[in-house]
């Protein structure tokens, strides 16, 4: 009996929209003698949030409508939305951009099918799992203004070790040696990489969880259909696994938007702005260049954008719930 | 592994060796807060320990002893200066001294004005060097909105060894390029002048345009004037250093780049503050002794560097004790002959009145006396960001975002002409000037 | 058995080829780091020198310098009194909202729990300027405890969202049948709920404390203060002076953080995925 509970639990497999109506009807009755405890317990939790982000956040939105410079003494005039038509005419600006959706949505495909890769071999018995387990853990437990500290060396331009081993396992020829920051491509290359490194041991627990969750009876009764492991992958685990992956790309979108660290330690934006992204643009022109109100309107230009964005992919989501 | 006992234990072991660390004393100030007032100061971490070590731990400590007032310092990395003054800025709550690496034209209006220390100090040392003058001062107010007690010059490091054996110095940009391409095409040696975006590109490339006769704006400091022929010429002049004599590489670098590439024995040539070759001395001495330093190239126009870092104090409006940190500037430019030995010759006064005999000071160098020596000009050749208008709150942030090394590096790159990348250049200077117009 | 042995073979070793591929791939800089930890200078510096082995004599100079140079002792402490007690303020206010939303509140329950996630949309670099000045007013500049008030304003969303789906998960019934049997709601969550959801618990204890030894903006720029820095704003500060690294100590500071973190995640992933897998087949 307790099977069919179970399901809800399983991503996906709760198509039960009805039958929770119904049974949340059913309990109305109980709700109402303690309406009173559901507020009393949410409250604490919202009002903490709301004290330290929403007050301040408001204050962003302001600020990104109004002149107001580092130093302001005051809060600045309303400007409407000269900032942004400041900004569009920014060739900077615009490079940013774009360069910000290449590195969000490259980072987070390759983060998504990695971690899928990793968690379905982890869900194997092997040797040393323990092992393993420990050391892909790693890149998510150090420090991230450290970790990213250390790929800064091992993608120097003298130094790097990463060149070094490429060239003697003969990946690329002993004549070049590439200069990780010094081309656009490379550079992309390299942030969205650390990025991905960074990223993968969350997004690959995430799954992880995701992929316990699937009954082993699912699986085992689509073998004994004789179904292959791709068509098993594509037909069976996959679609039961979406809300999880959603999660988990939203996860990942947020952070390679609102984060800057990887950008801002390795290349600074450069070459010639070509891993310059909103968020370290943002900290370039509103902390260090002292204009506080473009930096809001640079930062927050795309917060109605990933707003609906991250509504649509909870909506998907919605019956996730990772555990 | 138990870190938290390990830690808790060893901590108590580093309380002790707290005294002996830049910034350790802070520890235990607020036990002794009671006692009297205490002056807080908010710094970079040099980049020579031993600078912090004198400073933290002999002249603020006596200072503060002579005085009746205990002083702290908090060290704090220059890429995260800003931020925190900015968060200084919007608590309005923090130190009572705090100390920039270049001019914050931005903050004026949450500083006390300078003027009273700057006369004060003219009395004893004389006027400030025209370049601290220059970017510390805003006419228009008519204010001394941070006040210098030390700038960094920006000489070339080269290697005396390899330009000797092409047979040239690098006294004029042709020279530089003559000499650096004999370098790559005999010995393979690259030359390193980064075309990032970083601090040292930014100061290095000021000094390559004012040798060219361009500037980011007049001297109103109201105009951009950086499309102009000069610009174009240095920018070609400096791709074609990049294509004949450089790599990739010098893309790449953040300050510390041309460093490593210079310290490991790899470039021919740099330009940047002289923690380079003192780091060579310490890591490699051998090789230190094969490096010279000159003063930065002569172009067609004039021999012109910008400033590395001008180290400036503010103190804010906000500020608990303003007096005592004022008081604390004019005796610590009147230390100044302590300071600019504890740096090793890093901090240049900004009253040159407050060291004495500095050229004897250099001569005296235990390394390499010779190289030191032309630093004894420094001033002659040196100017700052905004030159020959003053560092406004526009040129700061035309600084900050790069707009100048970009202007460079998409020309090296083959992405655009010389004269469209200055094009962009101005159109860009003046969108973030007229942000800074009202 | 034997007829499909070929195929797996093929199998195992296709898995230990890629987790091989991926551990080496993720893991590779903490073993530079290790290098570079108990390396001479001379040897890091030396470009002809295999960059993977030791070239010249170990040194413990670099680490000599990080124990007695600087703080680090002291940074790990703070780091880890700060994880501890933001985790500790996050449960405490987190359990009780994942609860009421799952339970509680109805319709509203969604919507207020997308609403909590969309504060993540907002970021850091642009909150901390007027963030210092509630700092400020609540007299906690430059103190620990700055952080301990800042970081529950990103744990707590995540936390209630996580948790809500756990709760979610577990079926009604369960404490139904407890109240019917004339417990209260508040015992039924304390005694029956609480104990099955370890593993959930355990999951937002991991994330919090990952979130909060990794923030780095608002440590910056709240504290400047040796004393009271965590390990991700004091070390680099130190050890990043001017235009000079010191690598040594810095990748030592990042490696010793590291890796007990990492053995006592491992530990406690072990736990977290047991738990949801019983979680699931039951």
């Amino acid at each position: 009996m307790g099977k069919v509970e179970g399901k809800t639990s399983v991503p996906g497999v709760a198509a039960v929209p009805l039958g929770g109506a119904a049974a949340r009807a059913s309990r109305r009755r109980l709700l109402d003698r303690e309406s009173f405890l559901g507020p009393v317990m949410i409250l604490p939790a919202v009002l903490y949030v709301l004290a330290l982000v929403g007050v301040p956040f408001g204050l962003s939105l302001y600020l990104a409508v109004s002149d107001a410079k580092i130093a302001s003494t005051g809060l600045g005039h309303f400007v409407g939305l000269a900032n942004f038509t400041s900004v569009l005419r920014s060739p900077t600006f615009l490079r940013a951009l774009a360069n910000t959706f290449v590195f969000t949505l490259v980072s987070q495909v390759l983060v998504l099918v990695l971690a899928k890769i990793l968690a379905t071999c982890l869900t194997k018995r092997f040797y040393g799992k323990s092992i393993v387990r420990f050391l892909i853990l790693l890149p998510w437990v150090a420090p991230i203004s450290l970790g990213t500290i250390g790929w800064k060396w091992m993608l120097d331009s003298l130094y790097s070790p990463v060149n070094w081993v490429l060239q003697a396992l003969h990946i690329i020829p002993a004549s070049s040696w590439p200069m990780w920051f010094g081309v656009r491509e490379l550079a992309m290359a390299s942030v969205i990489g650390v990025h991905v490194w960074r990223l993968l041991p969350f997004a690959t627990v995430i799954i992880l969880a995701g992929l316990t969750s699937i009954p082993k009876e699912v699986e085992e009764a689509s073998a004994v259909d004789g179904a292959g492991f791709w068509s098993r992958e594509f037909h069976i685990v996959l679609p039961l696994l979406r809300p999880i992956l959603t999660v988990a790309g939203l996860f990942g979108i947020i952070f390679a938007f609102t984060d800057m660290t990887v950008i801002y330690v390795l290349t600074r934006g450069g070459p010639a702005d070509g891993t310059q992204v909103l968020s370290s643009l943002a900290f370039f022109t509103g902390i260090l260049g002292g204009d506080l109100a473009g930096g809001a309107a640079i930062s927050l230009f795309l917060f109605p954008m990933l707003l609906i964005v991250a509504v649509v992919m909870l909506r998907i989501a919605r019956r996730a719930e990772v555990a | 592994m138990g870190s938290s006992q390990l830690s808790r234990r060893t901590f108590l072991k580093g309380a002790g060796v707290a005294a002996t660390v830049a910034a350790g004393p802070t520890v235990f100030v607020r036990a002794s807060r009671a006692q009297g007032k205490t002056l807080k100061i908010a710094q970079w971490t040099h980049f020579v320990p031993a600078f912090d070590d004198w400073f933290d731990k002999k002249f603020t400590k006596e200072w503060g002893e002579k005085n009746g007032v205990h002083v702290t310092v908090d060290h704090i990395s220059v890429n995260d200066l800003r931020a925190r003054a900015a968060a200084e800025v919007g608590a309005r709550k923090g130190h009572d001294l705090f100390g920039f690496l270049d001019p914050p034209p931005a903050y004026e209006d949450q500083v006390l004005s300078m003027n009273d220390v700057v006369s004060e100090l003219e009395k004893k040392f004389g006027k400030p060097i025209n370049l601290v003058q220059r970017a510390t001062y805003n006419p228009r107010t008519k204010n001394y909105f941070a006040l210098s007690d030390n700038w960094v010059p920006d000489p070339l490091h080269y290697r005396i060894d390899w330009w000797g054996e092409v047979g040239v110095k690098p006294d004029t940009w042709d020279h530089v390029r003559e000499g650096a391409r004999k370098i790559k095409e005999k010995l393979g040696h690259p030359a390193g002048f980064g075309i990032s975006q970083e601090l040292d590109t930014n100061m290095m490339l000021r000094g390559l345009l004012w040798g060219f006769g361009a500037h980011e704006q007049d001297e109103s400091s109201t105009k951009v004037t950086i499309n102009s022929k000069g610009t174009v010429d240095a920018i070609k002049l400096m791709t074609a250093i990049y294509k004949e004599s450089m790599t990739n590489e010098v893309f790449t670098w953040d300050p510390s780049g041309n460093n490593r590439f210079f310290v490991s024995g790899k470039g021919s040539i740099i330009q940047n503050a002289i923690s380079a070759i003192r780091t060579a001395e310490k890591q490699n001495p051998e090789l230190a002794k094969k490096m010279g330093l000159a003063p930065p190239a002569a172009g067609p126009k004039t021999r012109m560097g910008s400033e590395h870092l001008l180290h400036c104090y503010v103190v804010w409006k906000f500020a608990e004790n303003p007096d005592l940190a004022k008081k604390f500037i004019m005796d610590l430019v009147a230390s100044y002959n302590d300071a600019f030995l504890a740096s090793e010759f890093y901090n240049f006064p900004s009253f040159p009145k407050s060291v004495t005999d500095l050229r004897g000071k250099l001569a005296a160098d235990k390394f390499n006396p010779q190289a030191y020596l032309i630093l004894a000009d420094a001033e002659k050749w040196s100017a700052y960001p905004g030159y020959p208008g003053h560092t406004t709150a526009a040129i700061d942030e035309v600084f900050n975002t790069f707009v100048i090394p970009n202007m460079f590096a998409r020309v090296a790159k083959g992405e655009q002409s010389a004269e469209d990348s200055a094009k962009q250049a101005e159109a860009e200077m003046q969108r973030i000037f007229a942000k800074w117009g009202k | 058995m034997r007829r499909r042995s070929a195929r797996y073979i093929a199998g195992r070793v296709g898995l230990y080829l890629t987790v091989s591929a991926f551990s080496a791939l993720l893991a590779f800089p903490f073993y530079w780091m290790f290098l570079a930890t108990f390396k001479t200078d001379r040897d890091l510096y030396d470009l002809k020198n295999n960059p993977l082995i030791f070239n010249d004599h170990l040194t413990l100079a670099n680490l000599k310098l990080l124990f007695e140079r600087t703080l680090y002792t002291t940074w790990l402490w703070n780091t880890f009194v700060v994880g501890v007690t933001v985790v500790g303020i996050t449960l405490l206010l987190a359990l009780p909202a994942g609860y009421a939303l799952a339970r509680l509140a109805g319709r509203w329950g969604e919507p207020l729990g997308i609403g909590i996630f969309l504060t993540y949309l907002v970021p850091s670099t642009l909150l901390f300027i007027p963030l210092s000045r509630i700092v400020a007013l609540l007299g906690l500049q430059d103190s620990l405890w700055s952080l301990v008030v800042v970081y529950p304003s990103f744990t707590i969303p995540f936390c209630v969202w996580l948790l809500m789906g756990f709760f979610k998960s577990i079926p009604k019934e369960i404490e139904e049948a407890a109240m019917v049997d004339g417990c209260s709601r508040a015992r039924a969550i304390v005694q029956i709920i609480m104990p099955i959801s370890l593993a959930g618990i355990l999951s937002a204890v991991i994330f919090a404390f990952t979130l909060t030894i990794q923030e780095f903006v608002y440590a910056l720029t709240f504290i400047t203060s040796s004393g009271e820095q965590t390990v991700s704003v004091g070390v680099p500060t130190n050890l990043v002076r001017g235009d000079v690294f010191f690598w040594g100590s810095l990748m030592a500071g990042c490696l010793i953080t590291s890796i007990p973190v990492a053995i006592l995640y491992n530990l406690f992933l072990d736990r977290f995925i047991a738990g949801f897998t019983v979680g699931a087949i039951k």
